[in-house]
């Protein structure tokens, strides 16, 4: 954090792939509890890659999951921890300022991630 | 190099994906009669009760059951729940305080009224107040939804 009490821009490499970003991004909007399919659908991915993505956030303790049943038919719900919106904050933070840096610039910047690592197709679900 | 028209790519698409999850939460015809019923019901209580023993407690409850159950409804049918705490909630914020105004004021015109014997015009009152109200609680939705587009509701 710095001294303003923001998050400090830091790449956070569980958040980087884009599919792990839209998860993070669509339960950092402020909702409480975000629902499997309305996740599913507004981040346009498949069950079984937002199975996949949700359980390793879940791992890094950045989502929380709930799980319960409406019937017979089983729901699962999803919000993202304290320590997971950090982290979001920080990463979206890094984001902007990279999206500010020219091109030219990021030439010497030996931090910046190299382009295959923002981007992957199976990332993409 | 850092492709940097990625990032911006990336950030765009996420609100993009924020506009699509906000647009769930579009409120069903269902809701709004839920609403408008809880809000009747909150508004005739000062009428109730000035004729019918236990009109008070029982309207109250009556309207904050109604309003949990179209809540509760309303977070299953969308897949987004709102939790308890939408005053967190910027843009509705406003719509809520207008909400307050309109449960109190329309509680003590109603009670004016009905203390100088004017039924109807305190009737007249309760179903205009409970239109108000009902906007608002739309605006305040409204609101809401604007603050998931932009992530302004986290927090």
């Amino acid at each position: 954090m710095t001294a303003k009490g923001k998050p400090a821009a830091t790449l956070d490499p569980v958040i980087h792939p884009i599919t792990r970003l839209s998860i993070c991004g669509l339960l950092a909007s402020g909702a409480d509890w975000v629902e499997f399919a309305a996740l599913r659908d507004a981040a346009a991915i498949s069950d079984s890659v937002l199975s996949k993505q949700s359980r390793l956030l879940e791992d890094a303790g950045y989502v929380e999951v709930r799980k319960g049943a409406v019937g017979r038919r089983p729901r699962t719900w999803f919000r993202l921890t304290p320590n997971g919106r950090e982290a979001f904050q920080a990463h979206v933070a890094w984001l902007q300022q990279a999206a500010r840096v020219r091109p030219e610039d990021a030439a010497d910047d030996t931090t910046a991630p190299p382009p295959s690592t923002i981007l992957t197709a199976n990332e993409r679900g | 190099m850092r492709d940097d028209t990625e990032n911006v790519a990336e950030l765009e698409l996420l609100h993009t994906q924020r506009v699509q999850l906000a647009s769930r939460l579009k409120t069903p015809w269902w809701y709004v009669v839920a609403m408008a019923f809880a809000w009747a019901v909150a508004l005739a209580v000062p009428i109730g009760s000035r004729y019918l023993t236990g009109a008070g407690i029982g309207g109250t409850l009556l309207a904050i059951v109604v309003f949990c159950l179209a809540q509760l409804a309303l977070a299953r049918v969308s897949g987004v729940n709102l939790g308890t705490r939408t005053l967190q909630y910027p843009s509705g914020r406003v719509w809520f305080i207008a909400m307050l105004v309109v449960l109190l004021a329309a509680d003590g015109v109603e009670t004016l009224l009905l203390d100088h014997g004017l039924l109807a015009a305190a009737i007249v009152v309760g179903v205009l107040a409970t239109l108000a109200g009902t906007g608002c609680w739309q605006g305040h939705m409204r609101g809401i939804r604007r603050d998931l587009e932009t992530g302004r509701g986290a927090m």
